[in-house]
């Protein structure tokens, strides 16, 4: 009932300009207002983050489009064993023409890999073999004499607990018989523990000896807490 | 004092972030209708508003000028990218006391230049994983995807509403338009992603919704009070330009609110007809009706509510870091727009 004495601004209809004088000289009344304003205010701000959020996850929904997904299984069979396919593909090929550049990837490494690969295949564990072979480049040339970060995250989706992470560096390799020790490579970390749904973020600093000849420089990162975890990373070293 | 260190700090972190678009700008072929134009807007000198909260929020919370140049960079980059579009879109006259983009070139180039800079606007935020990491630069970006999302929706409504001639808008439409319009990208990102980048991406960027929110609203009124009621030469558009436009300010909207049905059928009639057919006779009068209905005196006084709402936030999310120049910047430009007196 009292709502229908005042108009929209709150105000009692029919009130005087004495009343109204009033209203402006009470600092109760500049507070209502101002408490008015900014509450209506934060309102708007509330709905449109909320709006935003539920836009959000529509859009999601649409890129992933789980449900479709989940509702043919004979497709999403048939659509790993494609990504596998072509994953395993594309590993052999990188690897392939690794072997012949840098030649020091030995023969036993490659059978291994292949037979990884393989039984992932026949496994159809695609999203860990898939995940974890992984090629980085450094996105400039380094001098020799200067230090390069290159970055890497490790991440499983199939963890069910924590596991432990010991990264291992390896020897740089440039075309022809050129090296860079391992000395020169830094992981932080390079131990850790990765948790469930973890994104874990490496760091590599490489720091190229001042006599290091210009070139391509390949290298392997492996796990020793699970060999199928293998990065390779190269770096452009200019005199 | 309050005034004169925002100034000093706007213009340090304005000159800084000048360099650094300058740095971004490719020195190459066809200088004369892109790349010495998409220079234009950054060397006219504007407030800096942005990139000085992004610079200043980053090094309040422990950061550097170096880790949060870059993302500034991109902010100014972006922000003059829009005012070139805005100025085709609302067909404006002036732009920093000179003529807009498309005024001294056409329409054609000066859509191009701006569709150049928001491309160079990018490559800051690419190059940020080198200077802050890949994880930090995602969520950057993420930051920026949507801050300039939410733009175009706001300048969407607004468009929108001009186009159809709405004239029953309510002050909550006003304000959720200047959120999506002005606020994300004037204030809330920029603190946003200063302090995700002075704390390593732990901060919770939420935290920081309604100080800029508040300030943003308080900006954007007070910017279009501006446009009506200062000297041409020191505010560097033109003046009442907003009425011809028909922009959807919050004076506007209360005028439509409180005026009589025959101010109203005027107001409508005149806001019907094309831009370039308004004369400037009715706008006056328009201009004299914000008077008489207080809607600017209402206007002003909003600003000051969502200024003093501003820092009383500003006081509960800054109080526990330590004291130093750029937290007192922030607390300066709040100070100055609950102080202003146009």
């Amino acid at each position: 009932m009292a709502e229908k004495n005042k108009n929209s601004t709150g105000k009692k209809k029919g009130s005087t300009l004495t009343d109204n004088l009033f209203d402006l000289l009470n600092p109760d009344n500049v507070l209502g207002n101002a408490q008015k304003v900014i509450s209506s205010a934060v309102n708007v701000l509330e709905e449109e983050i909320a709006a935003g959020i539920l836009a959000a996850k529509r859009i999601e929904k649409k890129v992933i489009d789980t449900d479709s997904l989940k509702g043919n299984p004979d497709d999403l069979m048939s659509r790993i064993r494609r990504d596998t396919h072509e994953a395993i593909d594309i590993f052999l090929d990188a690897f392939a023409a690794l072997s012949k550049q840098v030649g020091i990837l030995n023969s036993s490494l490659t059978k291994n890999e292949n037979a990884e690969a393989t039984a992932a295949a026949s496994a159809t564990s695609t999203t860990k073999t898939a995940n974890v072979f992984s090629v980085i480049e450094a996105d400039a040339p380094v001098k020799a004499g200067q230090t390069v970060k290159l970055y890497m995250s490790i991440s499983d989706t199939t963890l069910k607990q924590a596991v432990k992470v010991q990264l291992n560096k390896h020897d740089l390799s440039g075309t022809g018989s050129q090296k860079i020790s391992s000395k020169n490579i830094l992981l932080i970390p390079s131990a850790f523990n990765l948790k469930k749904d973890e994104e874990k973020e490496i760091e590599i600093q490489v720091k190229v000896p001042a006599n290091t000849k210009s070139g391509r420089y390949f290298s392997l990162i492996t796990d020793s807490s699970n060999a199928a975890v293998k990065t390779i990373f190269e770096i452009d070293v200019t005199a | 004092m309050y005034e004169a260190l925002m100034k000093e700090m706007l213009a340090e972190y304005g000159a800084d972030t000048l360099k650094g678009i300058h740095h971004f700008i490719p020195d190459k072929e066809p200088r004369k209708y892109l790349y010495h134009l998409i220079q234009d807007y950054p060397n006219r000198g504007g407030k800096g508003f942005r990139p000085g909260l992004c610079i200043a929020a980053c090094k309040a919370y422990g950061g550097t000028m170096e880790l949060a140049l870059n993302s500034a960079v991109s902010l100014e980059l972006l922000h003059n990218a829009f005012l070139i579009h805005d100025d085709v879109e609302d067909e404006s006259f002036y732009r920093r006391n000179k003529p807009t983009m498309h005024e001294y070139n056409n329409r054609a180039i000066a859509i191009n230049v701006g569709d150049a800079m928001n491309v160079l606007a990018l490559y800051p935020l690419f190059k940020n994983k080198e200077i802050v990491g890949p994880k930090l630069s995602e969520k950057i970006f993420t930051e920026v995807q949507h801050m300039v999302l939410e733009s175009v929706e706001g300048q969407a409504l607004e468009l929108g509403w001009r186009r159809d001639n709405i004239c029953t808008l309510k002050e909550a439409d006003y304000l959720r338009m200047i959120l999506k319009k002005t606020c994300w990208y004037t204030c809330m990102h920029p603190l946003r992603i200063g302090a995700l980048i002075g704390t390593s991406g732990k901060i919770d960027p939420e935290t920081f919704n309604r100080l800029g929110y508040f300030m943003g609203t308080a900006f954007q009124i007070q910017d279009d009070i501006l446009n009506l009621v200062a000297e041409e030469k020191k505010y560097g558009k033109e003046i009442g330009g907003d009425i011809i436009e028909g922009k959807r300010t919050l004076m506007l909207i209360h005028l439509l609110e409180k005026c009589n049905k025959n101010e109203l059928e005027k107001i409508k009639q005149f806001l019907a007809v094309p831009i370039k057919e308004r004369d400037s006779a009715t706008a006056t009068r328009i201009l004299s009706l914000m008077h008489k209905y207080q809607s600017i005196e209402h206007s002003k006084k909003t600003a000051q509510y969502m200024a003093g709402a501003a820092l009383k936030e500003f006081y509960s999310i800054f109080s526990g870091l330590k004291e130093s120049k750029d937290k007192k910047f922030i607390e300066s430009i709040i100070l100055y727009m609950i102080n202003r007196d146009y």
